[in-house]
Parts: C-alpha cells; sequence; structure tokens
C-alpha cells in the first residue's frame, strides 16, 4: 500500500511538474508565436523611433574655392496654443526674449491653430534667452504638478506647449557679392531665385528618418543617423566667378552708376577661350541675407533676363560678317554721305559726326551708323541672318540658369521693312542680353570660336568627389580665325588716338573695344531722353585675356558709351588684369597703323557669294583647349557617344566593352568610383 | 545497482520501523569530491559566462549611449564650425576689407607706377 501510495504521490508531483511545464510551454508559444507579432510591435513603439534628419544644404563657391554661401543650423521658436492655458502671462515673459512686443507674441499665440511659429530663424541670443526662460517655466510646472498631486487642481501648462526647434538657415558672408547671381533660399532653406533654386536638386540635400533606439526618459540609445549622413548633405557648387574680380567689377559698375546718375547697370567679365565666367554684375543689386526687404524686381539676374538693343557695338559683328562673307575688305572705302543718308522712302539714317569717305576699319573706329548700313546692305540679309544665328544671337546660350532671355531679333529674310533690315547693322531693332553679347565678343576674340558660356564648374559632394563636372563647350566656329584677328585689329584702333572708345584703355595695356549708345524703348517708341551707353573690348587686343561688357542704364550728364561706359571698362579692366597677375606694360603696343588686307580676295558680289554653313570647329581646337587631366576616378560618361567616351577611357588607359548603340546611359563601375583594378569598364549606350 | 541496493535498504527500514511516525534516517548520497568539484565549476562556468553576457550587454549600451552622445556633439560642432566659417568668410570680405583700409587705415589703390613688378 505504502509503495502505491508513494508511486501514486510521485506521479501526481510527476504531473503537476509536467502540467506546469506544458503551461510554460503553451504560454511560451503563445508569446512567441501567437501574440509574438503584436507585442514585438508595441515594444518597438515603445524603444524605437524615427527621428526626422534635417538636410544640410551644400555650400557655393567661387572658382578658389571660397565659400559664397553656407547654411547652419539655427533655433526657430513653436507652439502649440491650444496646450497653454495662460496665453497673455506666457507672452508678456517671452516677448523680451525673442526682441518683439508682448501683443504680437499674445496675437501669435492666440490663434486658434494646433501649431504655431512664434519666431523662427532666433539669433543666437535670443535662443539663449528662450532657452533659459524655458528651463525656469519647466521647473514652475513641475512644481505645479506636484500641488496638483495633493489636491490643489487647476488647469495645468504642458511642458511640449511651447519648444526651439533648429532650422537651417543661409547665409551670404559676402553680402551683396554676387547677390543676384546666387539667389537666395526661402524659409524652408529651398533655393528660391538664382543659383540656389536652380541647382535646388543637387544642393538641398535630402531629408530623411532615422530609426533611433531610445530608452525610458526618451534618450537615444542608438541612432541610425550617420549611416544616412551621405543622404542628407546636399552637393557643393563650385562657379566659374572670381570673388575679387566680382568685386571689382561690383564696385565700379557701382561708382559709374552714382557718377553718372544712372538708373543701374550691367557688367559681365568672362574669358573668351574658356567661356567661363569671371564677374557678373549688376545695379541695383541686392542682399540676399535680406532678400524680404527687397521688391520683386531685384531678384532677377538682369544680365542673363533682360535684353537691350546693343547700338553701336553692334557693327562689330556687322563688320565681322561682312569680311568672314568676303563681301568687303577692311580697306574697302564707303561714303558716309556727310551724316545724312536717305533710303528711298524707307526713312533717313543719321550719324552723330558727319563723315565723307571712310575705310571699314574707319567705320568701326568712328562708329558710323551709315557707314555699317551700308555694309549691312552689301552684306545682305540671308548671310546677315546666318551670321546673326551664328553668334548666337536670339538663341540660348545654354548658361546653367533659368530665365534666360533670348532676346528679339527680328526674321530679317521676311521682314519687308527695308528700314527695319538696315537698322539692324548698326545694332538697332534688336535686343540681346549682356551674356549673349559676350558670348559674341568672346567669340571674336576666341579666333572666331563661339564657346558657351561656363557658369557652373563643377558640382562635389561633401567629401569632395565630383559629382558633375562642366567642361568648356565651344558651340562652332562663327567666323573664321583670319577674320576674327582682323577684327581685333580695327576695334583696337577704336582705343586709340581718333577713335571713340579711348577713355577705356588702362595705362599700360591694350584694348580692343567698340563703344555704343541705344535709344531705349519706352512704350512702343524710342525715347528721346533714355539711353543705354555701351562698351565691350578685350583686353589685352593682342592676346585677349579678358572679354567685358559694360551697359549703364539710363546715364544723366552724358550718354555716349565712350564717355559713360569706357571708364567703368577702364577700371574693371585694370584691376582684373593686375589681379590675374597681367602686369602692366611700360611700352604697351604701337598703335594700329594699318588694318593688314587678307590675301584671299572678297567674293565678286554678295549676290553671286554661295551661303555655305558656318565652318566645323577645326578638330585642333578641342584637344587643345580641353585636354583632360589624368584620371583618378570613373568619369560620368552619361550622355557621351562611343568616341567620346572610348577616347576619355583611353587617355586613362582603361579598356571599354560597349553594349548598344547612341548615347551612353548606364555605366560600370558608376561614375565617381575608383578606376577599376583590371583597367575594364562595361559601358551600355542606347539610341533617343 | 546503487540505486537498486539504496531502494532496498529504505525499504527494510521502514519495514522494521516500529510505527510509521517513527523517524527514518536516510543514508546520504555519496556524490564524491570530484562530482562536487565539477558541479561547482559548471556553476562557477555559468554564473561567469552569464555576469560576461550581462557586462558585455550593459557595455555595448553605455558605448551605444557615448557614440549617440558624441554623434550630438560632433554635429554641435560641426554646426558651430559652419557659424565660424560664416563668420570668417564675412571678416575676409572683400567690402570690410577696403574700408577699413580706407577708413581706418588711410590706405589707397597704387597708381599704375606705383606698382613695381619684381619677377
Amino acid at each position: 500500500m505504502l509503495t502505491k501510495w508513494i508511486r501514486v504521490r510521485i506521479i501526481l508531483v510527476a504531473c503537476g511538474l509536467g502540467i506546469f511545464f506544458l503551461a510554460i510551454v503553451v504560454r511560451l508559444i503563445d508569446l512567441k508565436f501567437i501574440q509574438g507579432p503584436t507585442l514585438r510591435e508595441k515594444a518597438q513603439r515603445e524603444y524605437q523611433k524615427d527621428f526626422p534628419i534635417l538636410p544640410v544644404r551644400g555650400s557655393i563657391f567661387d572658382r578658389n574655392h571660397t565659400e559664397l554661401a553656407i547654411s547652419t543650423f539655427v533655433k526657430s521658436l513653436v507652439a502649440h496654443p491650444r496646450r497653454l492655458p495662460n496665453k497673455k502671462e506666457l507672452s508678456r515673459q517671452l516677448a523680451p526674449c525673442l526682441g518683439m512686443t508682448p501683443a504680437a507674441v499674445q496675437e501669435i499665440l492666440e490663434q486658434d491653430r494646433p501649431f504655431v511659429w512664434v519666431k523662427r530663424h532666433l539669433t543666437p541670443q535670443q535662443a539663449a534667452a528662450v532657452e533659459h526662460f524655458k528651463a525656469e517655466y519647466d521647473r514652475q510646472i513641475q512644481a505645479q504638478r506636484k500641488q496638483a498631486q495633493k489636491g490643489e487642481a487647476g488647469p495645468l501648462p504642458r511642458a511640449d506647449a511651447f519648444y526651439l526647434i533648429p532650422e537651417p538657415k543661409r547665409y551670404y558672408p559676402h553680402r551683396t557679392l554676387a547677390g543676384p547671381l546666387l539667389g537666395f533660399c526661402n524659409a524652408d532653406g529651398h533655393g528660391a531665385e538664382g543659383l540656389e533654386r536652380f541647382f535646388d536638386d543637387y544642393i538641398y540635400g535630402k531629408p530623411q528618418k532615422s530609426l533611433n533606439i531610445i530608452d525610458a526618459r526618451g534618450q537615444v540609445v542608438l541612432s541610425g543617423e550617420k549611416e544616412l549622413m551621405d543622404e542628407t548633405m546636399g552637393d557643393n557648387l563650385v562657379l566659374s566667378i572670381d570673388r575679387t574680380i566680382q568685386y571689382i567689377t561690383e564696385k565700379e559698375l557701382q561708382n559709374g552708376v552714382q557718377k553718372w546718375n544712372a538708373t543701374g547697370g550691367f557688367a559681365v567679365v568672362m574669358v573668351p577661350q574658356t567661356g567661363e565666367i569671371l564677374a557678373m554684375a549688376q545695379v541695383p543689386a541686392f542682399d540676399p541675407n535680406y532678400y524680404y526687404k527687397y521688391s520683386k524686381d531685384f531678384y532677377q539676374n538682369r544680365n542673363v533676363t533682360v535684353a537691350v538693343e546693343p547700338g553701336s557695338t553692334f557693327k562689330i559683328f556687322t563688320v565681322a560678317a561682312a569680311l568672314d562673307a568676303k563681301v568687303v575688305r577692311p580697306t574697302d572705302r564707303y561714303h558716309c554721305e556727310n551724316g545724312k543718308f536717305a533710303i528711298g522712302n524707307a526713312g533717313v539714317i543719321h550719324d552723330v559726326h558727319p563723315y565723307g569717305s571712310l575705310t571699314v576699319a574707319e567705320v568701326i573706329k568712328k562708329s558710323s551708323n551709315i557707314g555699317a548700313a551700308k555694309i549691312g546692305l552689301k552684306l545682305g540679309a540671308q548671310k546677315m541672318d546666318h551670321y546673326l544665328k551664328g553668334f548666337g544671337f536670339g538663341q540660348r546660350t545654354g548658361i546653367t540658369y533659368a530665365g534666360e532671355n533670348y532676346g528679339l531679333v527680328r526674321n530679317i529674310l521676311s521682314n519687308r521693312s527695308l528700314i527695319d533690315r538696315v537698322t539692324v547693322a548698326f545694332g538697332q531693332g534688336i535686343t540681346i542680353t549682356p551674356i549673349q553679347m559676350a558670348m559674341a565678343l568672346g567669340a571674336m576674340a576666341n579666333n572666331g570660336i563661339l564657346m558657351q558660356p561656363l557658369l557652373v564648374k563643377e558640382i562635389v559632394d561633401h567629401q569632395g568627389r565630383v559629382v558633375k563636372q562642366f567642361q568648356p563647350t565651344p558651340v562652332r566656329q562663327v567666323i573664321a580665325p583670319e577674320t576674327a584677328q582682323t577684327m581685333m585689329a580695327m576695334m583696337k584702333t577704336v582705343t586709340e588716338p581718333g577713335g571713340t572708345g579711348t577713355e577705356a584703355v588702362p595705362p599700360g595695356y591694350t584694348v580692343a573695344g567698340k563703344t555704343g549708345t541705344a535709344q531705349k524703348v519706352v512704350g512702343r517708341a524710342f525715347s528721346k531722353s533714355k539711353y543705354y551707353s555701351l562698351f565691350v573690348g578685350a583686353v589685352p587686343a593682342e592676346k585677349p585675356v579678358l572679354a567685358i561688357v559694360v551697359i549703364v542704364d539710363e546715364p544723366k550728364g552724358a550718354i555716349y558709351g565712350g564717355t559713360v561706359a569706357a571708364p567703368i571698362f577702364r577700371e574693371i579692366a585694370g584691376q582684373a588684369m593686375r589681379f590675374l597677375g597681367y602686369y602692366p606694360s611700360p611700352h604697351p603696343a604701337s598703335p594700329t597703323e594699318t588694318i593688314q588686307v587678307k590675301k584671299n580676295p572678297p567674293a565678286a558680289s554678295p549676290a553671286a557669294a554661295k551661303l555655305t554653313p558656318l565652318p566645323p570647329l577645326p578638330a585642333s581646337v578641342v584637344p587643345a583647349a580641353h585636354k583632360p587631366g589624368p584620371l583618378h576616378r570613373m568619369p560620368d560618361l552619361k550622355g557621351k557617344t562611343i568616341r567620346e567616351a572610348i577616347a576619355i577611357l583611353s587617355n586613362a588607359g582603361i579598356r571599354c566593352q560597349v553594349e548598344g548603340e547612341g548615347l551612353a546611359f548606364d555605366q560600370k563601375p558608376e561614375p565617381g568610383a575608383p578606376l577599376p583594378a583590371n583597367n575594364q569598364c562595361l559601358i551600355r549606350f542606347r539610341t533617343r | 545497482m546503487a540505486s537498486n541496493q539504496i531502494r532496498s535498504i529504505a525499504l527494510e527500514k521502514i519495514l522494521a520501523a516500529p510505527n510509521r511516525h517513527q523517524t527514518l534516517e536516510y543514508p546520504r548520497a555519496n556524490l564524491g569530491w570530484a562530482k562536487l568539484f565539477i558541479i561547482i565549476v559548471f556553476t562557477t562556468v555559468l554564473v561567469l559566462t552569464g555576469c560576461v553576457v550581462i557586462w558585455s550587454h550593459v557595455q555595448i549600451t553605455t558605448y551605444n549611449y557615448q557614440i549617440s552622445e558624441l554623434y550630438q556633439e560632433q554635429k554641435e560642432l560641426d554646426n558651430w564650425q559652419r557659424k565660424l566659417r560664416v563668420e570668417l568668410n564675412h571678416l575676409q570680405s572683400l567690402e570690410r576689407l577696403e574700408r577699413l583700409a580706407v577708413e581706418q587705415y588711410n590706405m589707397a589703390p597704387p597708381g599704375p607706377q606705383q606698382v613695381i613688378n619684381l619677377r
């Protein structure tokens, strides 16, 4: 019996234990597999939290990597008005910290909205004052809560009713320097105007969310933020602008505008051989740090968005076209009708000074409208149209900037008005932008090769890796190199004694340029009191380093380009050349005596001359000007032809496997990756 | 064998007992020093392993806290550096330098004849 009882007890205990362990196992299965996902989710909600990561906007650098625009984080004060019990008292206490009136703060806090910005972008002092006040406020809340727990209930304020949050803020430390060109960012950190807007996709960065593990007090235990750094950091822009030359240009333009009590002015400084824009200035300008203080008229970069009549400066293009088409020679003479030339019944053209017979070179030097009109007539509408397009007038220049104005170039071929067709020859009835003028002038100074304007040199990421590179791009050979050299020699005479632009020459340098004065169009007619004064030129005349365009809007007291714009040109050119290391020569080149006539005789008559397409770019130009350096990383080949891609890679000794045809759209290794160890890569091409 | 022996001794004692309320003396199992030593070592290793695991987890958590704090500090320093760059660029702005040179130090740009190129 006893044995049996013991056995029964043992069995009972075993059963009990078995049931106990079974219950545990069942509970484990329940927790793990049945309630598991729900519980896991619940737990994750407790210890995991999404934290927004604000993007860091990339900087904008000049060509020497001086920062022109930088972003930092500053504090902004936000509030949830519905959580605030005593708004009046809080407004009174907060107002001195924010530098606002209590009424203004109260007005914001009284709004019936779940969330309000009390004040954005606080100064460091204001942020510190608010932080100090908030700490004190939180202590008072704690005390009130303790009292409430003892039974003294009342409307309790909440600690999260107002607080500081970080926000990006854009700074332009050089203030107005290149302001209209750079543009500005809005309060949310997005580019709103200028380059800031055009390249916003690159420099804004990407807002991300980081899944952080937090403890019971809400402190971050483990953060995944660092892994997202590459994506949140915006890329940096490297411009072709040189801040010193930009400063010189802005300063001298401002001085000139002030001197002549003008409405405004424009100036562009560029390198003719590469199309790089070293300075782009305008008056009036604005400070992008305080963009909200200016009207919208100030925001646009008028060197790109405003087209003006070029006036007599346009004669150089008419004469260049006539010389290149071999319609005239520099020594051909034209009678300038003693200052008054009637074109049948169409109208009468006047010269400022009466001239008799002038050579083509003298037409440029003396700036004769009648001489230019006669050359234009001899050139013919068809060729004129051909060369206008060749120089890029009436078309986009391809500058990386939004809102470019194409200018107004009438269709000379279909225009029935003879006077309209003739006046184009000396720059009336046509409008062009300062940037178009600079590029066309650059073509003249670059042996006839028109370059695409280069404003942004490269985009680099936050670690300095090149994301995108902009190379100098030749557009076309507009005129023959010999014609360009002849034109430069003619334009040099303009700045020599007897010419209209003698004021444009900085001491110790030579300048090839052209003056211009254009009536402004007011309503639908030419104004008799409002003018543009222009000077365009290249320095030094023999081997141009800089091509500069200066336009003064509505000068008072004097109107001629040689008087108003040429001195501004002189100051900009002299200082910029010295800064670039081209020092003035004590004995600059001797004055031009005669313009050499090229051996090729001109065509017999314009009608007989067959219009040929603009000559292709000489093969020697591209590699000489844009020879790539040794490659260290994979270049971005997207958009390149097979021939171009192979040429680039073969320079680095890389063999590429080609798939498809057309333009490259994919490559392995990716752009910016280290060069492949086996010196082989794959490029896929496709047709559009 | 040993268990059968223990069981038979127990039964004998139960059968030999004068009544059921009499206290029985059970023989103690002789585990031996070797077995005891193994158990102690095993337990110690188990406890130590547990301690190491817990310690490593505590260390990981501590380091995670430190990493988070340092990353925040890095971000703040980074932002501070950006602010200093703004200040530096502002102080180096050509407009300011020229104004200082002209107004404070009575300097003026050199004339062309005053510049001597030493190359």
